[in-house]
Formats: C-alpha cells, sequence, structure tokens
C-alpha cells in the first residue's frame, strides 16, 4: 500500500472520529437545549473549535460581519483572563501541571485561549486578517460586486466592512458604503462623488454631501475605475471575480482528487486503483506470444516458462542451478 | 443576547473535538443560547457534486501518465532528492498548524475553498489534499500530518459555516443523517403527545364512568337503533360502494 494510500486509511479513522463526535455533541446539547437543531449544533461546534484551533484568528479573518466574528460566544472564548494565555493547541506554554503533563505526552493541551494573538503570534494575525468577509444571508455565493452594496456601519460613513465575497473581501480591502455615489452633474459639471444620507430630522428628505478631496481619494481603486464617469453607474460585470480562477490551491484540490480517484478506495482491500483498470490492451504481448507458438490463448498458463527456456537448460522449475553459497 | 455570567473554564483534552463539544456545552452552562453561539444566517447552500469537465480531464491526464514503476525510487540521484525525503520545514505540529491556517486564510484559498464545499467537496478531501500537498512540498513529516487532519478540517469547516454552505464532511450529503435525526425527532415528539392527549381523554373519560356498557339507552334514537338490527351485518361503509 503506497503512502497516499495509508495516509487517506488513517484519515479515515479521524473523519469517523469528528462524525462521532460531532453526533455526540449533537446528542449532549441536545439533552440540555430541547429545540437545538443539529446544524445550529453544528454549527456552534464549528465556530469552537475554528476559535480554538486558529487561536481566535478565524474570528478576525473573517472580517467585520461573519457569524464567527460576530459571534458573542466566540468573543467569549477569547475574552477570559491572561491566566489562560498560552494553553493552545499541542500544548505551547501550558503552566498547570495537568497541562505540562499533556504538553509532554504530545497530545491537545485545548485550553480555551485568553488572548489568542499572544499566544498564537503576530504572524498568524497578520495573515489572517485579509478580510474575507464570506457571510451574508442575502447574498448568494461569491457575488461580486466592487465597492457597491457596503452598508455603512456608521451613519454616513464612506467606507465600511466589505460585502461578503465581494473583489474588496477577498482582497482585504474595505468597501464604499452604498450611499456614495458618483454624480456627473455635481461639482458644475464636472462631475464628483457624493454622499447621499438620510436627513435626521426629516426622514422623508436627503442630504446630498460632495466628498472632500481627501475622502475621494480614500476611495478604494477598485470602485473608482469602475465608475463610468458619464452615467455614473458601475460598469457591470468589469473588474468581478472569476468564479473559477484557476489558483494554485484549486490545482491543488484537483489534483488530490484525481490522485484519490486513481489510488483508488484504501478500504476496499484487493480492488483495483480508482482508474487503473485492467484493458484488453495489457494482453496484447500475452497475445502475440500466443500468436507466435500456436498456443490457444484460454491455454496459455500452462505454457508459462518464467524464464526456463530452451537456451536456459529446461531445467526442471526450482532446480535449476543457483549461486553457491560457501558453506 | 444573553450574557454570559462568567468566563470559559479551562479545557484539557486530547483531541479538538472533545474541546469544541465541552466549549459549547460551557458556553450553554454561562449563559448563552444555542441561538447566541450559532447565529441564524438564513438558508443553507448546499454542497452539491457539479460535473466538470476540466476536472474529469485533468483525471484522465494523470492516468494516462502512469504510475511509478515499483522501485522507481530507489534508483533516484540521492544527491537531489524529493522534498519529503528532507527533513520538514516543521517538526513542531504547532508551527505546522499557524502555518496551515495562514495559508488556508489567504484570500484566494480561501474562495477555492468554499467554491469546492460548494461544489460538494467533502471536508476530509480538501483537509487531506492540503496536508499532502504541503507534505510534497517537504512542509511536514506524514505524522505531523495526521496530528494536523482534525484541526484543519475544523477549520474547513468553519469556512463552510461563515460561508453558509451545507458542506459534506466525508460522503455526499451525510449531514443529512442529522436532519433525519432532528426529523425523527420531531415526529417521536408530536406522536407522543399525540398519546398523551389520547391517554388524557381516555383516563378522564374513565374517571368519569363513561364505559360503553353504562351508555344510557336513550343516548341513540330508538330509529336509527332499529335500523341497524335490521340490517345487521350487510350494513354499508359510508366509503362503501354505493347501490347501482
Amino acid at each position: 500500500m503506497g503512502l497516499f494510500k495509508s495516509l487517506k486509511k488513517a484519515f479515515k479513522k479521524v473523519v469517523g472520529g469528528i462524525k462521532k463526535a460531532v453526533k455526540g455533541v449533537v446528542n449532549g446539547v441536545k439533552k440540555v437545549v430541547k429545540k437545538a437543531t443539529s446544524s445550529k449544533i453544528l454549527k456552534a461546534l464549528a465556530i469552537a473549535a475554528a476559535v480554538v484551533v486558529t487561536g481566535g484568528a478565524a474570528l478576525t479573518a473573517f472580517g467585520g460581519t461573519g457569524a464567527l466574528s460576530s459571534s458573542a460566544f466566540g468573543q467569549w472564548m477569547m475574552s477570559t483572563s491572561q491566566t489562560v494565555l498560552g494553553g493552545t493547541l499541542f500544548g505551547t506554554g501550558a503552566t498547570s501541571t495537568v497541562g505540562k503533563f499533556v504538553q509532554g505526552a504530545a497530545n491537545f493541551t485545548a485550553k480555551t485561549i485568553a488572548k489568542p494573538f499572544g499566544a498564537v503570534g503576530g504572524a498568524l494575525g497578520s495573515t489572517a486578517r485579509v478580510g474575507a468577509n464570506l457571510l451574508n444571508p442575502n447574498a448568494t455565493a461569491f457575488q461580486a460586486g466592487p465597492g457597491v452594496g457596503g452598508v455603512a456601519t456608521t451613519p454616513g460613513a464612506i467606507l465600511t466592512a466589505p460585502t461578503p465575497f465581494s473583489a474588496e473581501a477577498f482582497s482585504g480591502q474595505l468597501a464604499v458604503a452604498d450611499t456614495v455615489s458618483f454624480d456627473p452633474t455635481a461639482n458644475a459639471g464636472k462631475g464628483g462623488y457624493i454622499n447621499t444620507t438620510v436627513d435626521p430630522l426629516d426622514p422623508t428628505k436627503n442630504i446630498v454631501t460632495p466628498l472632500t478631496p481627501a475622502e475621494v481619494n480614500s476611495l478604494p481603486n477598485p470602485y473608482t475605475s469602475n465608475i463610468d464617469k458619464v452615467t455614473g453607474k458601475p460598469k457591470g460585470a468589469a473588474g468581478r471575480i472569476a468564479e473559477t480562477v484557476a489558483t494554485g490551491t484549486a490545482t491543488a484540490v484537483l489534483s488530490g482528487a484525481a490522485m484519490a480517484a486513481i489510488q483508488g478506495d484504501p478500504e476496499q482491500q484487493g480492488s483495483m486503483g480508482g482508474l487503473r483498470t485492467e484493458t484488453a490492451t495489457q494482453f496484447d504481448p500475452l497475445q502475440v506470444y500466443a500468436a507466435n507458438r500456436g498456443i490457444a490463448e484460454s491455454d496459455i498458463s500452462k505454457y508459462f516458462t518464467f524464464g526456463n527456456t530452451a537456451s536456459a537448460g529446461n531445467m526442471p522449475l526450482f532446480q535449476q542451478q543457483t549461486i553457491g553459497v560457501p558453506s | 443576547m444573553a450574557q454570559p455570567n462568567r468566563g470559559p473554564r479551562d479545557i484539557v483534552t486530547d483531541s479538538i473535538s472533545e474541546t469544541a463539544g465541552q466549549s459549547v456545552l460551557d458556553g450553554l452552562d454561562a449563559g448563552f443560547t444555542i441561538d447566541d453561539m450559532a447565529p441564524d444566517n438564513g438558508p443553507k447552500i448546499r454542497g452539491e457534486a457539479r460535473f466538470n469537465q476540466e476536472g474529469l480531464d485533468e483525471i484522465v491526464n494523470l492516468s494516462s501518465k502512469g504510475g511509478a514503476i515499483p522501485g522507481q525510487s530507489l534508483v533516484n540521484d540521492p544527491s537531489q532528492p524529493y522534498a519529503w525525503e528532507q527533513p520538514p520545514e516543521f517538526a513542531n505540529p504547532k508551527d505546522a498548524l499557524d502555518y496551515m491556517t495562514g495559508v488556508i486564510f489567504q484570500p484566494e484559498a480561501m474562495q477555492q475553498i468554499v467554491q469546492a464545499l460548494a461544489n460538494g467537496a467533502a471536508v476530509a478531501d480538501i483537509a487531506m489534499v492540503m496536508l499532502y500537498t504541503k507534505f510534497t512540498e517537504g512542509k511536514f513529516n506524514p505524522d505531523v500530518l495526521m496530528l494536523l487532519a482534525e484541526p484543519v478540517m475544523y477549520v474547513v469547516m468553519a469556512i463552510g459555516e461563515e460561508a453558509n454552505i451545507k458542506y459534506n464532511i466525508e460522503d455526499s450529503n451525510d449531514l443529512d443523517e442529522l436532519d433525519e435525526e432532528d426529523n425523527q425527532e420531531e415526529f417521536d415528539k408530536q406522536i407522543n403527545e399525540f398519546r398523551t392527549v389520547f391517554d388524557d381523554i381516555k383516563n378522564g373519560t374513565m374517571k368519569k364512568g363513561m364505559e360503553p356498557s353504562k351508555i344510557t339507552s336513550g343516548a341513540v334514537p330508538q330509529n336509527i337503533l332499529d335500523k341497524v338490527k335490521e340490517e345487521g351485518p350487510a350494513i354499508r361503509s359510508l366509503l362503501g360502494k354505493g347501490e347501482e
């Protein structure tokens, strides 16, 4: 069995353990909370696991409005006292006797995390803070939209958290609030960016405020470059994310899937590899051999010589001369 | 939103699954509701496999390349070993995990993972492929790979949850099993409610002494009783075929 197959087989055990744990937790929580659905419990479990695994980095990695980052539960897991700082995966910095023991045993010391970035280190935080804001119940997957549709969290703000799956989210940029637009007639017909907000004194009226040069400069380039200065509207599909960007990860995923298919299922002992089927062409040499000697193909097994040919002396099998070994 | 009445307790376990499970229970105990812990984000996108010609072509291309001849690796030049034949870059699983999470949280990787989950790829397959790829790049050895399997899978699951995808863990729609259990529980619950109500009515009737034998003769009009006696066993069901 090759290494990949061995790993895959071992992986299956891990997966089985996870599925078992998920079921166990679901049943355990259901005993406490009668009306909890399995999907909700699974979500809570995934959030908790992600916080533990990433040391809280997952909370910020997804941006400002995701389930993880907005999860009070996740924040609560991170908010414990400084004394448990360092109690993280694989037991780095465990201070308790039990923790040290488990750490020494090369197991997980998965105390819930206090200040995860302190424990995990800044490097992970910086790579993780890409603002990949994935979640929006009203958005479809990979909904693009360069800078449009971001809802300002602060009234009047021109920049805000990016729309999930948008170009800004994936590139870690801020989005432009949906109140900002380009007015071709503004600025004495030269055109300019404006911010239209509702009048707090009279909600039926809008307040139009031209953006200052500094504010205009702060607008992300994907947004400004996508505005048609004549119509004042976004150019449309330009600048959108292609859904099938062939990145190294995608290739790796595909290659891995292909590899898995080729290697076959390690659980099925004695089975052929997934795609390594024995075709008729693999019997061609035998057919040629049989045809040359006038042997019926169905009887070919009777004529296997295993190298015991006339030139080798036609010695009975297993009685051929071997290399002498001095006694 | 419920306010927790205390901080989280320390949990020392030997697996992420156990830790996460205990954390959830700890959170509930601290005053969170399940809705606080897992905010509802609308209906999920089901991860479903879709035919992809490009993927199929790649599989065919890979399969046509054939496999290594047994012993082929032994004839390689020892001075130019493969990446995985050299000391790994990360011997410490924690460092390796930091590296892996850093890789996973890259925007391009995240996008591809979400796309793969939405296309029905199993969490286990995605995690396995990522880890195996990094192993072949010499980042860590197979032992560390196996230690990372569980945490990486949970990170991928968290990404799936964040993207509101109903992902598969190992097989197609394997999480439907949990939904089916939910449905079965709901069904059982309703049956039990019905039985309870039925028993209540029955018990109430018995308490009042309303047994069939005690029905007073005047309860049913005499003409109907006579008709029943007259028809006897030939009496027709209301659902039976009517007279021609």
